[in-house]
Parts: C-alpha cells; sequence; structure tokens
C-alpha cells in the first residue's frame, strides 16, 4: 500500500509539473510548427528545440557549403532573427486575442487524454514494480538492519565471552603461576636438603679418610716402632749375653715345657 | 727324587726277613754303611746305577761291597735283588726307612736341636730327658750351633717342635706391638 501511495504522489508531482509546463507548451506551438502528436514532454521539447531553428541551421549552413561571404551569412541570419521576431509577435498576439479557441480546447483535451493514459500507464505498469523495488528495498534495509544488530549482539557476546575468558585467563595464570612457585619451593627445599645431604656424605667420607689415614699412619708407626725395638733388643741380646745366661734360658724354657707336661 | 713308597716295600720286605731272622739290626747298620758309602762315593753310585756297566759287572760290585761289609747271604742277596731290578739307586732311601722301622721297633726317636751357642753335656742330658718324656721314646739327639737364633734352643722330634728361641720370642713380641692398638 505504501508503494502505491508513493507512486501516486510521483505521478502527482509529474502531473502538477505538466499542467504549470502546459502554457509553455501552448505559446512554443506558435511558431509554426504545430505538431500534433506529443507523446511525452520530453518530446514536446526536443521537437520544438530541432523545428524552431531550422532556418538559422541552414543559413549557417550555407556559407560552409558555399564559401560565401561573411557579410551574406549575416544578412541571411538577420533575415531569420527578421522572421523569428514575426513569428513571436504574431504568436503571442492571437494567444491574447482568442485563448480558449475550440482548436486549442480540443488541443488541450487531447494533451490531457494523452496525460491521464501517460499516468494511467504508469500507475498500471509502474506501480507494482516500483512498489515491489521499494518494498524489496526497504526489506533489505530492515534485514541488514537485522544483520547489524544480530552482529552487534554477537560482538557484544563474543565480547563479554572474551573478557569472562581473559578474567578466567588471569585466574589460571595466577593460579598456575602459584602452581610454578610451589615446585620451584618444593625444588628448593628438595635441592637444600640434597646438597645438605651430599655435603654430610663428603664430611662423613672426609672424616672416614682422615681417621684411616690416621689409622694406617698409626699402624705404620707402630710397626716402625715394633721393628726398631726388635732390633735394638737384638743387638742388646747379642752384646750382653752371656754363656750362662744362655744355660739359664735354656733350663727355665726346659722347665717350663716339663712342668707343662 | 725320593722314592719313598717304593723304598718302604723293599725296606719293609728285609726288615720283615730280618726281624724273623732276629738280624734286623744287623741289617739296618749294613745297610746304613752301604747309603752312607753310595752317597759319599760317586764312582760306587756309578759303578752301581751307570747302564754303560753290563748288569752282571754291576752286580760283581754290588757282590763286593757286600763283602766287604761283611754282609750275610740274605743281605747279599737282597742287595743284589736291587742291581737286578735296577733300584740301587734308592739305596738310601731304603736305608732312611730302614732305619725308621727299626727305631720303631726299638721305640728309638731321633731328634734335632738347634742352639745359639755350643751345648754342654748336662744341657743335652737334659734336653734329651726332656724330650723322651714328652714323647715317651728314647730319644736320639743331634745337635746343630744357630747364632741367628740368638738364644734358647728349637727342638725338634718327629712332628713335635719346641721353639723356646729368643728369635721367636722377639718376634712373638715385636708381632704383639704391631698387632695392639
Amino acid at each position: 500500500m505504501k508503494s502505491i501511495t508513493k507512486a501516486r504522489l510521483f505521478v502527482s508531482v509529474i502531473l502538477g509539473f505538466s499542467l504549470v509546463a502546459a502554457p509553455f507548451c501552448l505559446a512554443e506551438s506558435g511558431h509554426g510548427a504545430a505538431k500534433k502528436e506529443v507523446s511525452t514532454h520530453i518530446t514536446v521539447q526536443e521537437v520544438k528545440t530541432v523545428e524552431t531553428h531550422p532556418a538559422a541551421v541552414e543559413q549557417h549552413a550555407v556559407p560552409a557549403e558555399t564559401g560565401g561571404t561573411h557579410g551574406e551569412a549575416v544578412g541571411a541570419h538577420g533575415q531569420a532573427a527578421a522572421g523569428h521576431g514575426e513569428g513571436a509577435a504574431g504568436g503571442h498576439g492571437s494567444s491574447h486575442g482568442n485563448s480558449l479557441s475550440p482548436a486549442k480546447l480540443k488541443d488541450l483535451f487531447w494533451r490531457a487524454v494523452n496525460f491521464a493514459a501517460l499516468v494511467f500507464i504508469l500507475v498500471y505498469f509502474g506501480a507494482k514494480p516500483i512498489g515491489n523495488a521499494l518494498s524489496g528495498r526497504r526489506q533489505k534495509i530492515r534485514d541488514e538492519l537485522e544483520d547489524l544488530q544480530a552482529q552487534r549482539d554477537e560482538a557484544e557476546k563474543s565480547f563479554k565471552e572474551f573478557e569472562a575468558s581473559l578474567a578466567g585467563m588471569e585466574k589460571e595464570m595466577e593460579t598456575v603461576v602459584a602452581r610454578a612457585v610451589k615446585q620451584a619451593e618444593a625444588e628448593k627445599v628438595k635441592i637444600l636438603e640434597e646438597a645438605e645431604r651430599a655435603a654430610a656424605d663428603i664430611k662423613k667420607q672426609a672424616e672416614s679418610a682422615i681417621q684411616s689415614e690416621l689409622a694406617a699412619a698409626k699402624k705404620e708407626l707402630q710397626n716402625e716402632v715394633a721393628e726398631k725395638a726388635a732390633v735394638m733388643a737384638e743387638e742388646l741380646i747379642v752384646q750382653n749375653l752371656t754363656p750362662e745366661d744362655h744355660s739359664n734360658i735354656i733350663e727355665n724354657y726346659l722347665d717350663r715345657v716339663g712342668a707343662a707336661q | 727324587m725320593k722314592q719313598t713308597i717304593l723304598a718302604r716295600r723293599y725296606a719293609k720286605a728285609l726288615f720283615s726277613l730280618g726281624k724273623d731272622e732276629g738280624k734286623f739290626e744287623e741289617y739296618n747298620d749294613t745297610l746304613s754303611a752301604l747309603a752312607e758309602l753310595y752317597q759319599q762315593a760317586p764312582e760306587v753310585r756309578d759303578g752301581l746305577t751307570n747302564p754303560i756297566y753290563p748288569l752282571e759287572a754291576r752286580r760283581k760290585v754290588m757282590t763286593a761291597i757286600a763283602d766287604s761289609a761283611k754282609a750275610d747271604a740274605m743281605l747279599t742277596r737282597f742287595l743284589g735283588l736291587l742291581i737286578d731290578k735296577k733300584r740301587a739307586d734308592i739305596l738310601p732311601d731304603i736305608a732312611f726307612e730302614m732305619q725308621a722301622m727299626v727305631d720303631k721297633e726299638k721305640n728309638i726317636s731321633h731328634g734335632s736341636v738347634i742352639s745359639a751357642v755350643e751345648l754342654d753335656d748336662a744341657l743335652k742330658e737334659k734336653i734329651q730327658a726332656t724330650l723322651e718324656k714328652i714323647t715317651g721314646k728314647k730319644v736320639l739327639l743331634e745337635t746343630t750351633v744357630d747364632p741367628s737364633i740368638l738364644g734358647g734352643i728349637i727342638a725338634k722330634v718327629g712332628d713335635i717342635v719346641l721353639d723356646g728361641s729368643i728369635r721367636t720370642q722377639l718376634s712373638g713380641l715385636k708381632d704383639t706391638i704391631k698387632g695392639s692398638e
């Protein structure tokens, strides 16, 4: 319905424009070229332009074709201008003198008919496509608006989701960082414990090595003392033992052995 | 190389024959003298064992040696058997085993005493008496002087060893010092 209303409005504008332009069309018909078949306003204008200046065109064409002088061309142009002035004067004078003659009324009638036919044709054939086109465009714009609104809603939704995920990601990141810090602390404690254990082992090994070296040195010293003592005792025995001592030693030994048996 | 088992077998046979005839001490003395001769006289050893010489010649040498040692017929045949069986080289081993069997029969043990200085007779007798008391047998001692033992004695009788040397005591003292912590 709206498309039809708009089409009617469009036709009214054209009709008004035609009514306004009609007097001018009637005045132009006084120049001698009473052209009766009028299809459209634009066609009338074009016909008027072509038919009101043929003489001038011909006059301008003559010098070019014949190679005549410029003074002749000017003179011919002056005649054409004079004729134009006469025609115009005669036309205006007749219109003022007999404005509602039957011929003119008849012409007006046919123009009106022609215009009505034009309007009918336009309304009949053009209303539906124009209305459809306008309706389609409106629908398209509405769809586009709805799409844009949907996209906007979706974008807002995505933005909110992104904000939520961002907030969750920050929380998750904090959790990960906290976990990493906790693991690092545990690793630190573990490394410290291992280092302390290794240090204790090293200390224990060092103490063991020291004790071992000490024992070896002590043993070596004892051996050396024993060897020296044996050598010294041997020397003393050899130097100081008399034959009587030998006899006494043997007898004492025999007594011990005999007593043991 | 000492042929102990083989020598013991021959000695046992001779000792058994001598015991039957009551002459095992005589056989033992003769056999010991022949063994000493065999060890001290290379020419005798060569004449009894060298295969260059005919068996009959070696038998004659052995017979001559037996006659000079006044061996009876039994001992002479025994010595001839050693030549026939080519066992003259184990004559010292047979004498050793024979001596052991005779000593066992007479309840005699042979012992050795090592001392740092020469022992007087009183000490020898005391050592012998002590060893006879320990072993329960008559002990025949052989004394040796070895100054390296510093003092005291080392007596051996059979499997028994009595070490009363000062060197051993010093060694024990040294081990005690080394072993003490």
